[in-house]
């Protein structure tokens, strides 16, 4: 008998020894400040996955919150000092590319191939190539599914009113905003405002832009070198401002947005929710706009907006800038001793059921299947309700939806919004403008150290130019444009340029 | 004996906050070091290429960073201007007030703004001072006015800026000129009121030599804090418009340290600007000490 205790304890005390001790996963969550504290790490989608993801493996799973708009000076300081999570992501490609040649990423090549064939399947190799630096895995991008970025409304309602059709170009949108301030059909007064992009929308910057091949295209700067309109260099810029400075001066644009904030929202939703605005361009990959709907119903329920694409350029097209293939870039900081977890948790994430069930909870308790497939949330309160908030920012190996076509995915998007007002069509119909002419950005592997470096500043500066260009009285523009323009290429604009240009050719051989 | 022993007491009170001192204040300044390197934060300080000066030309080649120095003097040389002398006459005339009770309500609303957070105070400011949308400009407009650009037109927008400092500080400003006052001998006022002197005269006669070295003390300390500028106030005041004006020190150092991730650049500026804020200090004070003044040592 006391033999047999003694094995016992022996036994106890050597499996407690041989026992895997239990892990810690630290993994980024962008937080929006749109949620009440605490539902991002406790919520329940963290705390389901903890059940089925972190248990069985015997993980202690914690979020790090980082806040949206700071992300990546946030990302910076984390990784300067060190203690980034495990999982870290970033929708700035040349962040990532500047990470990945000082050897601050960990490399996931084999694990990859080891325990990420549902991940890289998912993905598709497409996308998984934008993570490939000097031949290695060192970040997993995201799959992106509507490419298609901004797109442009117009009140249905006002030009009904003046006899206007939908306007199809330039000049027609130009009569209409017009005619929308001068015969002010929706009897709003001083509140009006024709027009609601705070300066230079992406869309009519792009119609002025000289239609132009992509080795040009390659040196042209903007946020992530996605969207171009934070470059005073490219062709065509200045015809862009000058039409911008004329819509300014004839009080066509809200009043005072040059004093608003950089990317401020909250005064152009306030005036859009409230039915002042006449037209504006919405970033499809966060809409906001979608959102003010039933604001926009309760204050003003006459008002009803409708799709067009009217900034076309000299060859009759309506280009718009689009996005690559690819979502958010997510990497695991050399620091971490954790890649293996991070690639086993993508990999498991990458099975649609636990995705599907991430985004949206459980089918008949959070959520119901339509005929057409489509997940429709139910209307639940309290303790009921699975998450609210971005559900983009947990699934991070998808921007989009779980769905296998793209008509399906804008139907689920927008679902909450379909009504007789606006039919499914109406924002399937946006998204086809959104995605026709569309140009997909040059892509550089490698972006050149002058551009890691001086990026920031340039767009920065840029945007400053631009706004005050556009306020500029319209008789001292042309001066003033030569004179900044200048300036902004000795500061570093035209050695940047050249260096991608240059950088383009020796990866375009 | 008992003495030593006393001593060894204060030397040991005094040993913590010395030590958080060495910790917080000065093992720290040995990290501008990266400054001379080519700061890489995966390599880290130990392990990052040593470049000896070639941050600082490439600073000094920069237009940006001497506007942001240009700014930053300016800003200050107003400052000192315009907003040294508003908390001394604010004081004088607190100190006139005869109400007891009037005068506590007055300095308790006088401080107030003081706690006021840069960010309210900026958003505040839109709302009263914008072209178009602000309460100020609506009534000029109102009045058959034209609308003055506060915040638009950088020339104007150098004045808010004083005028929103005076605001917000010059009220938290005069509680050291009070306490000065305080310390004055009541018996000179007395004696003056027996000679016949009114209230300007007593003013400035007895009150002001009375707080002048407090004056001077602080007059040295803000010459030596010439080119520091909080970064909150430019920041949360300045807009886009008026960039070439608001674009100082500590926001450019945010924009290419932090913002773009150049840690070594941002250390290298903040360098540059606690050694000519030293010269700056030395100097002011030695002229004051050499003009048989008060100094600050």
């Amino acid at each position: 008998m006391k033999r047999l205790a003694l094995a016992l304890v022996a036994l106890a005390v050597v499996s407690m020894a041989f026992a895997a001790p239990q892990r810690t996963l630290k993994l980024e969550i962008f937080d929006r400040g749109n949620l009440q504290p605490g539902v991002l790490e406790n919520g329940p989608p963290a705390q389901w996955i903890q059940k089925a993801f972190g248990d069985p493996n015997n993980v202690k799973i914690e979020w790090v919150l980082v806040p949206r708009p700071k992300e990546v000076e946030k990302l910076n300081l984390m990784m300067a000092a060190g203690d980034a999570p495990d999982l870290c992501f970033t929708y700035d490609a040349v962040l990532v590319a500047n990470y990945a040649n000082q050897g601050g990423l960990a490399d996931l090549t084999k694990l990859m191939t080891s325990s990420g064939s549902t991940l890289a399947s998912f993905v598709g190799k497409e996308a998984l190539d934008y993570g490939v630096f000097d031949g290695k895995q060192y970040a997993v991008p995201g799959k992106r599914q509507l490419l298609g970025i901004s797109g442009t409304w117009i009140r249905k309602d006002w030009l009904d009113k003046l006899g206007l059709p939908v306007p199809k170009t330039r000049d027609e949108w130009l009569k209409a905003v017009r005619l929308f301030k001068e015969k002010d059909p929706g009897k709003v007064g001083a509140n009006l405002v024709p027009v609601g992009d705070a300066g230079l929308n992406i869309n009519l910057a792009y119609s002025f832009y000289k239609p132009s091949a992509e080795r040009e295209r390659s040196g042209w700067i903007g946020p992530s070198s996605t969207r171009p309109n934070h470059d005073m260099g490219i062709a065509g810029v200045k015809e862009g401002l000058k039409f911008a400075n004329m819509l300014n001066a004839e009080g066509l644009l809200p009043k005072d947005w040059a004093l608003w904030p950089k990317n401020d929202m909250l005064n152009l939703q306030g005036l859009v929710s409230n039915g002042y605005v006449g037209t504006i361009t919405n970033n499809l990959a966060y809409p906001w706009f979608y959102n003010l709907m039933p604001a926009i119903q309760k204050n003003a329920p006459d008002c009803v907006w409708a799709p067009c694409d009217p900034f076309t350029n000299s060859e009759g097209k309506a280009p718009k800038y689009i996005y690559s293939p690819i979502g958010i870039f997510n990497f695991v900081p050399a620091s971490s001793k954790n890649a293996d977890l991070v690639v086993k948790y993508l990999n498991w994430m990458a099975d649609l059921k636990n995705m599907t069930k991430i985004m949206f909870g459980d089918a008949g308790v959070h959520y119901d299947l339509d005929a057409n497939g489509l997940i429709i949330p139910r209307k639940l309160t309290g303790d009921q309700v699975w998450e609210a908030g971005n559900i983009l920012d947990r699934t991070i190996i998808l921007n989009g939806r779980p769905y296998d076509s793209i008509d399906k995915a804008i139907m689920a998007q927008t679902a909450a919004w379909v009504d007789a007002k606006y039919p499914a069509k109406a924002f399937i119909d946006h998204y086809k403008m959104v995605q026709k002419d569309g140009v997909p950005p040059v892509r550089i592997a490698n972006p050149p150290d002058t551009l890691a470096k001086q990026g920031t500043q340039l767009m920065d500066k840029a945007e400053e130019m631009m706004k005050q260009l556009i306020m500029a009285k319209p008789a001292e523009f042309d001066a003033m444009f030569d004179s900044l323009l200048k300036e902004w290429l000795d500061m570093g604009g035209r050695q940047v340029k050249a260096d991608m240009l240059a950088q383009y050719d020796k990866e375009h051989k | 004996m008992v003495k030593r022993r006393s001593v060894g007491q204060l030397y040991a009170l005094i040993a913590l906050p010395l030590l958080i001192l060495l910790l917080f204040c000065y093992v720290p300044m040995l990290g501008v070091l990266i400054s001379f390197q080519d700061y890489s934060i995966f390599k880290g300080f130990f392990h990052s290429r040593w470049v000896g000066l070639a941050v600082f030309e490439e600073i000094f080649r920069n237009k940006s960073f001497w506007n942001a120095l240009r700014n930053t003097l300016s800003l200050n040389a107003l400052n000192l201007v315009l907003g040294f002398p508003a908390p001394i006459a604010l004081a004088l005339l607190l100190n006139e007030v005869r109400s007891r009770p009037f005068k506590r309500l007055l300095q308790s609303t006088l401080y107030l703004p003081h706690f006021l957070s840069w960010a309210i105070i900026g958003s505040m400011a839109l709302q009263l001072l914008g072209d178009h949308t602000g309460i100020v400009n609506a009534l000029i407009e109102r009045a058959g006015g034209t609308i003055i650009p506060f915040l638009s037109n950088k020339w104007a927008w150098l004045f808010t800026y004083q005028g929103v400092w005076i605001w917000q500080s010059a009220g938290w400003g005069t509680i050291l000129y009070l306490a000065a006052m305080t310390g004055i001998n009541p018996e000179l006022f007395e004696a003056a009121e027996v000679d016949g002197a009114g209230r300007w005269r007593k003013m400035w006669s007895i009150t002001l030599p009375g707080i002048a070295p407090t004056m001077i003390i602080l007059l040295v300390l803000q010459i030596g804090r010439a080119v520091n500028i909080g970064f909150e106030q430019p920041y949360m005041l300045g807009n886009d418009l008026v960039q070439n004006f608001s674009e100082v020190i500590s926001t450019y150092v945010y924009q290419v340290g932090i913002k773009s991730a150049r840690f070594n650049v941002g250390t290298a500026v903040g360098l540059f600007q606690s050694v000519v804020g030293l010269v700056l200090l030395l100097g002011a004070n030695a002229i004051s000490k050499r003009s048989g003044g008060e100094g600050i040592w």
